[in-house]
């Protein structure tokens, strides 16, 4: 029965992924016929191969990634509201960047063109704050509780950057400030060379842990009676959530509640809290929701592009409403 | 005589450097169902916890069927101890079927899949709690009496040969709970296993229990209810003058006399037995050798210094407040 359901919704789930995949390729500042895809006329294809495709693809693999580091992240800390934008694992990949692109002027600079520092400087600073919160997390209780300190620490991020930014240079101050500006299109193939390889290691991580992750949702002490390895395990999850969380926001720029609101619409729609289908299912459902999102953006007429963050929470925030009312 | 299916030598338990029990050997055999009881603090959820993994001993020695615990990974632990745990599985979507269907963990493979042999066992742990009806009921919207019996399914599915359950009739009210203990009993019977369980429920452990693995701040006793009940463990074990263990028929009786005033009760016997309940919740001592007699000639009619009552309650309120 409720098999039968989850086969449907997941083709169904697929199909609009595809969809929404062709319709931001072609939706846009410029709309482009639907025989543009394959037409050989150099305008289109230079378009569609150096702007639009690129920006597609970071939107499948950042809707994903975030929506799976969210719900790695819900089940880690045991609390529906964690998320990697309000722990604040967004605001230390951002404290990463900041000190890297405006104290970084040293470092070499294949560094830095590659893209390979920025995910690095990302994914550490991630790594820290998400360690941070996790051990925060032992010591107090309530979910509201675990939120405002994650807020805290992503506060303490934010005016550390703020800092950096007036004791830098003005050459590596735009520089970050661009960055802030982030945005899906952001992501050049160059780019992307770096960061699909690291998002699909945190994929492979995320998946590779379906069976102790639902152990996780009994709490610690069932899940090492069932013999599980807990410690082993929140490993992992740190690993891939700084992987998936920290590889994307270091291209594409903090994307706010996308991850914390998609493990939500997930488990609504497929009833069930078995990450053998959320795990599939946030990833689809990441990925169609941030293109729509993308799109959105794209609706003010004469070429002006909203930010992508502003959409996400105009989507996301409402939802995260919803489940503090339902948990009250 | 059967061998033993857990044993262990010369246990400390505790916490850090804290020993809070030591030097325990205890010995279980298949069929037990075992009941921990003593004061708080003296060790009991320790003891749970220690025997199934969650913290290291501080010294001695554990053995299963013989074979020291020494070494033994999660997983094969896993296969020896179940746990029910007073702490509340709350998953959202979880139906009772996946509950019991964790118990399988230890045994499924990398993606959890279940065989045919998996949901065979998962139907006979339901059929064992009489859940076989709610196996497609969400776990969340079932009763605390039917949870708690799913999440003994889920032990049972697990398939080892001893289950502990620390304190499984808390917050459940009194039917549930005696449902429970009944439970337990009739379980430990039919299916072989060795269940360990902690409570508060002296009454319920003292009629169900094989043995009793009796805690006190000064050390532990072992042994069948009334042996510990005849040789006066029991009181020592809980040493207060609040209350003590009516000699008889081991109930627990309140002690609560207040004033100087000592009565004799005499007359019917069901009668008498009440009117005495109720003159030693009002704190009256009782005593067949006192002056002052209360005469329980029928239900409604009580004697007691030449005037006559025709309820418990009004010798009462004249006893308290008339003299």
């Amino acid at each position: 029965m409720g098999r039968h359901r989850s086969t449907i919704l997941f083709i169904l789930l697929a199909l609009t992924t595809a969809l929404l995949f062709f319709a931001d390729v072609l939706f846009g500042s410029v709309r482009l016929p639907l025989d543009a895809i394959f037409s050989d006329e150099a305008k289109y294809h230079e378009i569609i191969y150096n702007f639009r495709l690129p920006k597609a693809i970071t939107a499948v693999v950042t809707g994903a990634a975030i929506s799976v580091a969210g719900l790695l992240m819900q089940t880690l800390f045991r609390n529906p509201l964690a998320g990697p934008y309000v722990l604040g694992v967004s605001s230390g990949a951002s404290l990463g960047v900041a000190l890297f692109l405006m104290g970084g002027a040293l470092l070499p600079a294949a560094l830095t063109e590659s893209g390979w520092g920025l995910i690095i400087s990302a994914t550490t600073g991630a790594t820290l704050i998400l360690i941070v919160v996790l051990a925060a997390s032992f010591r107090i209780r309530g979910s509201a509780a675990l939120l405002i300190v994650g807020m805290m620490f992503g506060q303490i991020a934010g005016s550390l950057v703020t800092i950096l930014q007036n004791a830098s240079d003005p050459d590596s101050l735009k520089l970050f400030v661009v960055w802030t500006f982030g945005s899906l299109s952001a992501v050049s193939w160059k780019y992307m060379m770096v960061m699909i390889p690291i998002t699909v290691i945190g994929f492979a991580a995320a998946f590779s842990i379906q069976k102790p992750l639902n152990g996780l949702l009994l709490g610690e002490n069932y899940a090492q009676g069932l013999g599980i390895s807990v410690v082993r395990t929140r490993i992992v999850i740190i690993i891939a959530v700084a992987l998936l969380a920290g590889a994307t926001t270091a291209f594409t720029g903090p994307i706010a509640f996308i991850g914390i609101a998609v493990p939500h619409i997930v488990r609504g729609l497929f009833r069930t809290s078995d990450h053998r289908v959320t795990l599939y299912g946030s990833s689809l459902c990441g990925a169609s929701l941030l293109l729509l999102c993308d799109m959105a953006t794209q609706l003010p007429a004469d070429g002006y592009v909203l930010p992508v963050n502003a959409i996400s929470s105009l989507v996301g925030a409402p939802i995260i409403l919803w489940i503090i009312f339902k948990h009250r | 005589m059967e061998n033993p299916i857990l044993h262990t030598e010369n246990l400390t338990i505790g916490y850090g450097r804290r020993a809070v029990q030591s030097s325990l050997c205890l010995t279980a055999y298949p069929r037990d169902l075992i009941c921990l009881t003593g004061t708080n603090g003296t060790g009991k959820s320790t003891l749970l916890r220690t025997l199934a993994g969650l913290q290291r001993p501080l010294s001695g020695t554990i053995a299963i069927k013989g074979e020291p615990l020494h070494g033994i990974n999660k997983k094969e632990r896993a296969k020896l101890f179940s746990l029910v745990l007073t702490e509340r599985i709350d998953i959202d979507n979880l139906t009772v079927h996946d509950l019991v269907a964790y118990g399988r963990f230890p045994y499924t493979g990398w993606g959890g899949g279940l065989s045919c042999e998996d949901e065979k066992i998962i139907d006979t742990a339901l059929a064992h709690v009489n859940l076989t009806h709610k196996k497609h009921c969400m776990a969340n919207e079932i009763s605390d009496g039917e949870k708690q019996r799913a999440v003994i399914a889920k032990a049972l599915a697990q398939d080892t040969p001893i289950v502990l359950l620390d304190e499984p009739t808390a917050h459940l009210d009194l039917p549930n709970r005696i449902e429970i203990m009944l439970l337990l009993r009739r379980l430990s019977v039919n299916t072989g296993k060795t269940f360990i369980l902690s409570t508060h429920e002296l009454d319920l452990a003292l009629q169900t229990a094989d043995k009793i693995w009796l805690f006190s701040g000064s050390g532990m006793e072992c042994g069948i209810p009334e042996d510990l009940m005849l040789s006066g463990k029991f009181q020592q074990a809980f040493g207060s003058d609040k209350f003590l263990f009516d000699e008889e028929d081991g109930h627990c009786k309140v002690n609560h006399i207040m004033g100087d005033l000592t009565v004799n009760v005499t007359g019917e016997r069901l009668p008498s037995v009440w009117l005495s309940r109720a003159l030693n919740r009002c704190g009256i001592n009782i005593d067949a050798g006192a002056e002052t007699t209360i005469t329980a000639a029928s239900p409604d009619r009580f004697e007691y210094r030449g005037k006559t009552f025709g309820s418990i309650e009004s010798v009462i309120r004249h006893i308290l407040y008339n003299t």
